[in-house]
C-alpha cells in the first residue's frame, strides 16, 4: 500500500461538556463563565475530594436527538461511552452527516472510528462491593482483610454478564462505530490527556494510507466520574478542597493547586478535502500536521519537561511549514498541575518568544475542567469555533501566568481575531505529547 | 510500492513457554496448557479453568522509573527483553537522535485486581462481609478521601505503565497504547505497519499484554456466557469448530515482535523472520456482543488484508483462525472465510491454536501471528486439538488435532473482537528481494 498526498480537512465538529454541548460550552467560554460547581452532596461523587467539578448531568442520559443515536441504549453505557457518543453524533451533525445509517454499503465501508480515551472504568459501586463481600468473615472480625476465594460467586450478586463487557476499554468506540454506521477501521487509544488528539492523529494518517474516506475522531474523559475523582485523588494531583469552585481551575496560572475534575468529550469529522467535495461538505480547515512525542518522566506521573514541549513544538511547525509567528492561535492543554503546566509555559514561550504578545494563547481549563481522554480534543473544537466564529474567547482563571508566558496577550473577555492557523497542544504527567496544526479555509 | 516491513524479532511469556521455538514444538506436539486455575481458588466459580503463565517469569523488577511487580508488567518487560534480545537490538540513550526512528506500540487492557485493593477499607467502613446492611458509598467515599494511597492500584485496568516501560527499554520517543479487545493484538500489528509505511518510524516494538485471570474477569465473562465450563476436562475444553464446542479459556500472557522497515533492517544486517505482507481491518458495526452473523466484516478485513498484499486466496497456504470455540465466532468465521476464498476455502489448512493456549485476548493476535511465522519457517502447520464431532456450520479443514508437515510461504491470520472489530493479517517468508 503506499502512501496518499491528500489534504486531509475538518468537516464538522461537536462536544460534549459540564456546560452543554458545543454550543453552550461556546457561549459559556466567550462569556468567561466557568461551568465548575460544587459536587460534595452529588449521590455519585459526594464524599470524595476536591468536592467539586464540571458535570454532565448524566441521570438523564439522553441522545436520541443526535445522528445514529436511535441504536443506541444509554443503559448499556458507562459515563465514558455516553460522552464520547454525544460528542460523535454532535461532529456527525454538524458535518451534515444525519442518517449515516441510510447511506450506501460503499460509503459505511469507507468511513472509520478513532476514539482516545483513559480507560473505561467509571464507577467504583458494584466492584467494592465485590471486594467487600469476598473478605473472609473470620479474619474480618479480626480487622484484617482476606479474601475467601469461597465467596467470590456469592460477592457477584448484582452484576450482570454486561456490567463486565461494558467496561471494555473499546466500548466507546464500539458504540460509536454503530452509531456512526462506520464499517471501515475502529481504534480506540488509551492515555491521559493528549490521548483523544493521538486518535486524530492516526485518523488523519488512516485517510493517507487510504483506509478509509471519512473518519469521526476525537476523545472522551469523564474527569468527575467515581473511578477516575477516586483515581487522580490516589495519585495526589487533584486541586485543593475548599476552593471557591468558579476559580479552582487554573491553567497555566501560578495560583493553580491541581487537577479540577470535569467531564468533557470532543470530536471532529476528518475526510479527504476530493470527498468532501464530492459530498458537498464545507471544510472548515486543513490539519497541516500532527506529532506525538514520549520523554519518560523521573517518576510515572513526574510530569514533562519545557524542552520536551519545545522540541514538539519545533516538529509539528516545521511539518506543517510554518514560522513561529505564522501562528495565530495557541490552543493550550494547561491541564492545572504544577508539573506539567510549568514545562507547557516554557516551552510554548521558547518556541513563540515575542510573538506571543501577538497571537491567541486559549486555553479552557477555567470553563470545562480537566477532563482527562477528551480534554486536548475540547481544545481543538475551540480552535475550530475560533475559526468558524472570529472571537477568541477570554483567559478565564489565567490571572498569574506562569514562566515563559508572561508576554502573552491577556485576553480577560471574548474578542474579535481572525483565526487562521493553529496549533493545539495535549500535555500529560506521564510523559505523552500530542500537537496537532489546523488551518482554516 | 511503498515501504516494505519484516519482523526481526519475535519474543513471548505465554502459557506454554517464555520462548518462541519452545512454544511453538509444544503447540505443534498439541499439547494443551489448560489447567485448574491456581491464582485463586476457583471453586465457586462456573469457569474454573485457564491457561496460566504457571512458571516463574524471568524478567526486569524495574525499568527506569516503572516497578515491573504487576503480572502484567513482569510479563510484558519480560516478552521486551526477549524480543530485544531476538531483533539484535539494545536500548538507545536517552539523548540519542535515533530515539525519532523507533517507536512503541501497545495493546493492553484487563490487567486489574485494583479493587482488592480497597479491601481493607471496605472493611473498616461497612463492617462484616456478611452483613446485609446496606453499603453505604458516601462514607466510603470519605473513607477514601482521608486514605488516598489505598486507591493508588485504582488504575491498572488499561495497563498504563506497560507502553511507557517498554520505550525505555527499547529507546524510543513515540508510544501509544490502543484496545480492540480481542482483535487488539493483530491491530497492533496493523497500527505498527501504518507507521513504517508512512514513515514515522524505522522500527516499531509491538504486541499486547493481559492478565485476566482474575477474581472478577473470570465470573464475568462466564455471565456472558463465553466461557466453557467443562471443568473435569480443561485439556478437552477448547474446541474451536468442534460441535461440542461450549465457550472460550480465559488465557494470559504478552507476545511482542520488532518490525522494521525493510532497508533499514537489511542495512543494519538484521535476521529477518519474515514479512508483513498486507493488513486488513473492518468493523461490524452490528452488535456489542455478537459477531454479525453472516461474517461481513470479518471477510471484508481479509478481503482489505489480501488486497493490501496484492495476493488472491489461492497464494494463501495456512490461515491461523479466530477460533475462540465460542458457538457464535466459530460459525461465522467459517462462513466468512467461504466467501473470501470461495471453493479454495476447503483446500486451505485453518486451525485454531486457541485450542491449546486458549484466549490471550489482547495479547492473542500478536502470539498467533508469531505461531503463523513459525510455520512459515519450519513448514509445520499447527493442529486444532479437541476435534471429536463435526459440526454441520463448520465444514472447513481445521487440522483436526495433528499437525502437518507443508510449505507455508504465505499465511493469514484472522482477529475479531468484542464490538465488532476486524483485523486480518498476511505473513510470508521473506524473498530475499529489497525490490
Amino acid at each position: 500500500m503506499s502512501v496518499r498526498d491528500v489534504d486531509v480537512v475538518i468537516t464538522g465538529f461537536g462536544a460534549v461538556t459540564g456546560l452543554g454541548d458545543d454550543a453552550a460550552f461556546r457561549a459559556a467560554w466567550l462569556a468567561g463563565e466557568s461551568g465548575v460547581r460544587d459536587f460534595s452532596d452529588h449521590k455519585d461523587v459526594g464524599g470524595l475530594p476536591p468536592g467539586y467539578g464540571a458535570r454532565v448531568d448524566f441521570a438523564h442520559k439522553q441522545l436520541r436527538p443526535l445522528p445514529g443515536a436511535r441504536g443506541l441504549r444509554p443503559g448499556t453505557m458507562t459515563e465514558f461511552t455516553f460522552l464520547a457518543c454525544g460528542a460523535v453524533g454532535r461532529a456527525l451533525q454538524s458535518a451534515g452527516i444525519d442518517n449515516p445509517a441510510d447511506d450506501d454499503v460503499a460509503v459505511m465501508d469507507r468511513r472509520g472510528v478513532y476514539l482516545g480515551s483513559y480507560t473505561n472504568f467509571p464507577k467504583l459501586k458494584k466492584h467494592t462491593s465485590l471486594t467487600h463481600r469476598m473478605a473472609d468473615p473470620e479474619t474480618a472480625a479480626g480487622g484484617t482483610y482476606a479474601i475467601d476465594d469461597a465467596r467470590i460467586q456469592d460477592g457477584m450478586k448484582g452484576f450482570t454478564g454486561f456490567d463486565f463487557l461494558k467496561l471494555m476499554n473499546n466500548m466507546p468506540t464500539a458504540h460509536a462505530a454503530i452509531q456512526a454506521a462506520a464499517r471501515g477501521p475502529a481504534n480506540t487509544m488509551l492515555g491521559h490527556a493528549p490521548v483523544g488528539l493521538q486518535a486524530i492523529g492516526r485518523a488523519v494518517d488512516g485517510l493517507r494510507l487510504d483506509l478509509a474516506d471519512v473518519f469521526v475522531a476525537g476523545g472522551t474523559g469523564p474527569g468527575t466520574s467515581e473511578g477516575l475523582v477516586t483515581l487522580r485523588h490516589g495519585n495526589r494531583m487533584l486541586a485543593d478542597a475548599g476552593l471557591d469552585p468558579a476559580t479552582a481551575a487554573r491553567p497555566l496560572d501560578s495560583g493553580a493547586t491541581g487537577l479540577v475534575p470535569g467531564d468533557g468529550a470532543g470530536a471532529v469529522v476528518l475526510e479527504t478535502a476530493q470527498n468532501a467535495r464530492g459530498r458537498g461538505a464545507t471544510p472548515i480547515a486543513r490539519v497541516a500536521a500532527w506529532r506525538d512525542l514520549f520523554v519518560a518522566p523521573p517518576t510515572p506521573r513526574g510530569g514533562i519537561n519545557a524542552s520536551a514541549v519545545e522540541r514538539l513544538l519545533r516538529s509539528l511547525l516545521a511539518d506543517a511549514g510554518w514560522e513561529a509567528a505564522d501562528v495565530d492561535y495557541i490552543a493550550a492543554s494547561g491541564i492545572g498541575l504544577a508539573s506539567v503546566d510549568a514545562a507547557e509555559a516554557a516551552g510554548i514561550g521558547a518556541v513563540f518568544g515575542a510573538h506571543l504578545a501577538e497571537t491567541v494563547v486559549a486555553v479552557h481549563t477555567g470553563v470545562t475542567g480537566f477532563c482527562e481522554g477528551g480534554h486536548a480534543c475540547l481544545g481543538l473544537v475551540g480552535a475550530l469555533q475560533s475559526m468558524v466564529d472570529g472571537m477568541a474567547a477570554p483567559q478565564v482563571n489565567m490571572g498569574a501566568p506562569l514562566a515563559g508566558l508572561e508576554g502573552a496577550a491577556r485576553l480577560t473577555e471574548a474578542t474579535p481575531r481572525d483565526v487562521k492557523k493553529a496549533v493545539v497542544l495535549g500535555t500529560s504527567p506521564e510523559g505523552t505529547l500530542v500537537g496537532i496544526a489546523i488551518e482554516a479555509l | 510500492m511503498g515501504r516494505r516491513v519484516v519482523i526481526t524479532g519475535m519474543g513471548t511469556v505465554t502459557p506454554h513457554a517464555d520462548d518462541v521455538d519452545r512454544l511453538f514444538a509444544q503447540v505443534a506436539e498439541g499439547v494443551s496448557a489448560v489447567r485448574r486455575i491456581t491464582q485463586f481458588d476457583p471453586g465457586s466459580l462456573p469457569a474454573q479453568i485457564a491457561a496460566e503463565v504457571r512458571y516463574a517469569v524471568d524478567g526486569p523488577d524495574q525499568v527506569g522509573p516503572y516497578e515491573c511487580a504487576s503480572r502484567t508488567m513482569k510479563f510484558v518487560t519480560a516478552a521486551a527483553q526477549r524480543t530485544l534480545a531476538d531483533a539484535g537490538l539494545e536500548a538507545l540513550d536517552p539523548d540519542d537522535p535515533g530515539r525519532a526512528r523507533r517507536a512503541v506500540h501497545l495493546s493492553s487492557g484487563v490487567g486489574s485486581t485494583a479493587m482488592e485493593a480497597l479491601g481493607p477499607l471496605t472493611l473498616s467502613v461497612w463492617g462484616s462481609p456478611e452483613s446485609n446492611d446496606k453499603r453505604d458509598l458516601a462514607a466510603l467515599r470519605r473513607a477514601i478521601a482521608e486514605h488516598p494511597e489505598v486507591a493508588q492500584p485504582v488504575e491498572d485496568w488499561f495497563c498504563e505503565f506497560a507502553a511507557p516501560a517498554l520505550a525505555v527499554q527499547f529507546g524510543a520517543d513515540r508510544v501509544s497504547t490502543a484496545a480492540s479487545a480481542c482483535a487488539s493484538g493483530s491491530h497492533s500489528i496493523l497500527d505498527a505497519v501504518n507507521m513504517i509505511r508512512l514513515g514515522q518510524a524505522d522500527a516499531v516494538l509491538t504486541g499486547g499484554v493481559c492478565t485476566p485471570i482474575t477474581r472478577s474477569m473470570m465470573p464475568g465473562f462466564a455471565m456472558l456466557s463465553a466461557l466453557s465450563t467443562r471443568n473435569d476436562d480443561p485439556e478437552g475444553a477448547s474446541r474451536p469448530f468442534d460441535l461440542g464446542r461450549n465457550g472460550f479459556i480465559m488465557g494470559e500472557g504478552s507476545s511482542l515482535v520488532v518490525l522494521e522497515e525493510l532497508e533499514s533492517a537489511v542495512a543494519r544486517g538484521a535476521r529477518i523472520h519474515g514479512e508483513i505482507l498486507g493488513v486488513g481491518i473492518a468493523t461490524d458495526a452490528y452488535r456489542l456482543t455478537d459477531p454479525e452473523p453472516t461474517g461481513r466484516g470479518m471477510g471484508e478485513a481479509m478481503r482489505r488484508a489480501l488486497a493490501d498484499a496484492r495476493l488472491t486466496g489461492a497464494d494463501v497456504d495456512y490461515i491461523n483462525a479466530h477460533g475462540t470455540s465460542t458457538k457464535l465466532n466459530d460459525a461465522a468465521e467459517t462462513k466468512a472465510v467461504k466467501a473470501t476464498f470461495g471453493e479454495r476455502a476447503y483446500a486451505i489448512p485453518m486451525s485454531s491454536t486457541k485450542s491449546m493456549f486458549g484466549h490471550l485476548i489482547h495479547a492473542a493476535g500478536i502470539t498467533e501471528a508469531i505461531i503463523c511465522m513459525k510455520s512459515i519457517q519450519e513448514g509445520v502447520v499447527t493442529p486444532t486439538i479437541n476435534q471429536h464431532e463435526s459440526d454441520p456450520d463448520c465444514d472447513l479443514d481445521y487440522v483436526p488435532n495433528v499437525a502437518r508437515r507443508q510449505a507455508v510461504r504465505v499465511a493469514m491470520n484472522n482477529s475479531f473482537g468484542f464490538g465488532g472489530q476486524n483485523v486480518s493479517v498476511v505473513l510470508g517468508a521473506f524473498d530475499g528481494s529489497l525490490s
